[in-house]
């Protein structure tokens, strides 16, 4: 049996899971799945379906603790065991006995209309534009990129990760951001920004 | 783009602005359609942005499952987890009545351990079938002989249509499934035509298991006269559709057009694959 990756505390462990560390996802797995599955066995749930569920369940935990408003108020077992819920509610089409409150710390997706649900697709595709321009940039590029506005990392931090100078990085990120937004623009999916945004 | 000026807008959009510098700018956004514009591609392309992070954590949760699935962490839990579902105990029978349910109750629970697995052995032959068929491989070689054809005539630093093309097929060829799919879609939906872009796009489906998105791809490519995927691409929508529902007769009649084409190099292997459809088909 695989010695289990373990951390001081709930929050060092939220720490590394912000940064995307794979040993935090790994330890996620170690410590939860477990009780997780066995949750989802009771309620019907079984195989694959369980791994799905709780790949899932790490991506919304991440999700959440990304949210620079994020505090945590509870145990981080509480926390898997909300949303696992959650998921698992939804995925059998059960309503909860019982309000669980740490289930409304964790809204999940909400259930869209016909036309929402167009108008998200176009949206996705028109993102999908986005992440195919930003895959031709060259690495570097990319990388201040997703440091200034996924990570949303301060540009002093993003200087000291990239070796690169404070204003270095300032004028980095202006010129790729640029790159790309003359590229994204000469695709028909961003020909209608005038209707849209009137 | 003034540089002022979109870091306002992404303070705008961010929502970090005090309120009343919040209600100046959207005073100004009603009265100019050149800033409402500004603010919508920047809202599009940070969305964008958040997109491709997303999908890079995805990438990164999925090989550590991907690692612990392989470790065979999640085989050890099914074991642990795994309990008899059925306990059948015996007792001697005085009456004949009893017997006789008796019997007739394993009679019943016969057949249907007999119709379950037949049913369970159908399921698996068709996934065997794709299985033993399926060669990723084979279309990772194709990738690759088709970047060593491709030659940029871009100017410098301007990235041309063919070298999105050879960027989407190394990303495919390094397994960033996601990345190669996004990259592909733009080409794909700028020329619709373009028979490598739509190929692989219904390759990478299938590598994802969603096998009815990838067979809506496929099958326009199956039927273009000219495309060197042609055939390849009917030799994958068959392996589709075995792998979805009510699909069987049409994955038959796939493989018997490529095993009836001479002209087609893996027209023996289609016949193979046919013979062992073919007692299905006639069940």
């Amino acid at each position: 049996m695989p010695k289990p990756l373990t951390y001081e505390s709930d929050a060092t462990h939220l720490m590394a899971l912000r940064r995307e560390e794979p040993a935090a996802f790994e330890a996620l797995y170690r410590q939860y799945f477990r009780m997780v599955a066995k949750q989802a066995l009771v309620m019907g749930v079984t195989g694959t379906d369980i791994e799905d569920l709780f790949q899932e369940l790490v991506l919304i935990l991440v999700r959440k603790v990304r949210d620079t408003e994020f505090k945590l108020s509870a145990k981080m077992s509480t926390y898997v065991y909300a949303v696992a819920r959650n998921l698992l509610l939804k995925k059998t089409g059960k309503k909860a006995e019982f309000p669980v409150e740490e289930s409304t710390l964790l809204a999940l997706e909400e259930s869209w209309s016909a036309d929402e649900l167009d108008a998200r697709i176009e949206m996705e595709d028109r993102l999908n534009v986005v992440v195919g321009y930003l895959e031709l940039l060259e690495d570097d590029c990319r990388e201040v990129l997703r440091l200034s506005f996924y990570e949303k990392l301060p540009q002093a931090e993003i200087a000291q990760v990239m070796g690169y100078s404070d204003s270095f990085v300032k004028v980095k990120k202006h010129r790729c951001l640029e790159y790309l937004r003359k590229q994204v623009k000469t695709h028909p999916l961003f020909k209608d920004l005038q209707n849209d945004a009137s | 783009m003034n540089e002022q000026y979109i870091d306002t807008i992404h303070r705008y959009l961010n929502k970090t602005m005090t309120q009343a510098e919040r209600n100046t700018f959207e005073a100004e956004l009603q009265r100019d359609p050149e800033l409402r514009e500004a603010v919508e591609l920047e809202r599009r392309l940070l969305a964008g942005l958040e997109k491709a992070g997303e999908q890079r954590l995805q990438q990164t949760i999925g090989t550590v499952h991907t690692k612990l699935k392989d470790e065979g962490f999640f085989a050890a839990d099914a074991k642990e987890d795994s309990k008899p579902e059925l306990t059948i105990t015996y007792s001697s029978n005085r009456f004949t009545m009893r017997k006789l349910i008796s019997i007739a109750a394993s009679l019943l629970v016969l057949a249907g351990a007999v119709w379950f697995f037949a049913i369970r052995d159908a399921s698996v032959e068709a996934k065997d079938l794709y299985n033993e068929y399926y060669k990723p491989d084979t279309d990772v070689q194709r990738a690759r002989d088709v970047i060593a054809t491709l030659e940029s005539h871009g100017l410098a630093g301007v990235p041309t249509d063919t070298d999105s093309l050879k960027t989407a097929l190394e990303l495919y060829e390094a397994s960033k499934y996601d990345e190669a799919l996004a990259l592909l879609k733009v080409i794909a939906e700028a020329h619709p035509e373009n028979d490598i872009a739509q190929y692989y796009i219904g390759v990478i489906h299938m590598d994802q298991e969603r096998y009815a998105k990838a067979i809506e791809v496929l099958l326009p490519v199956s039927r273009m006269d000219n495309s060197d995927f042609k055939n390849q691409a009917l030799w994958n929508l068959g392996l589709c559709y075995l792998r979805t529902e009510n699909n069987q007769q049409d994955a038959y009649n796939v493989f018997q057009s490529l095993a009836d084409d001479p002209e087609y190099p893996d027209h023996r292997n289609a016949k193979a694959l046919l013979e062992q459809l073919l007692p299905k088909k006639k069940n």
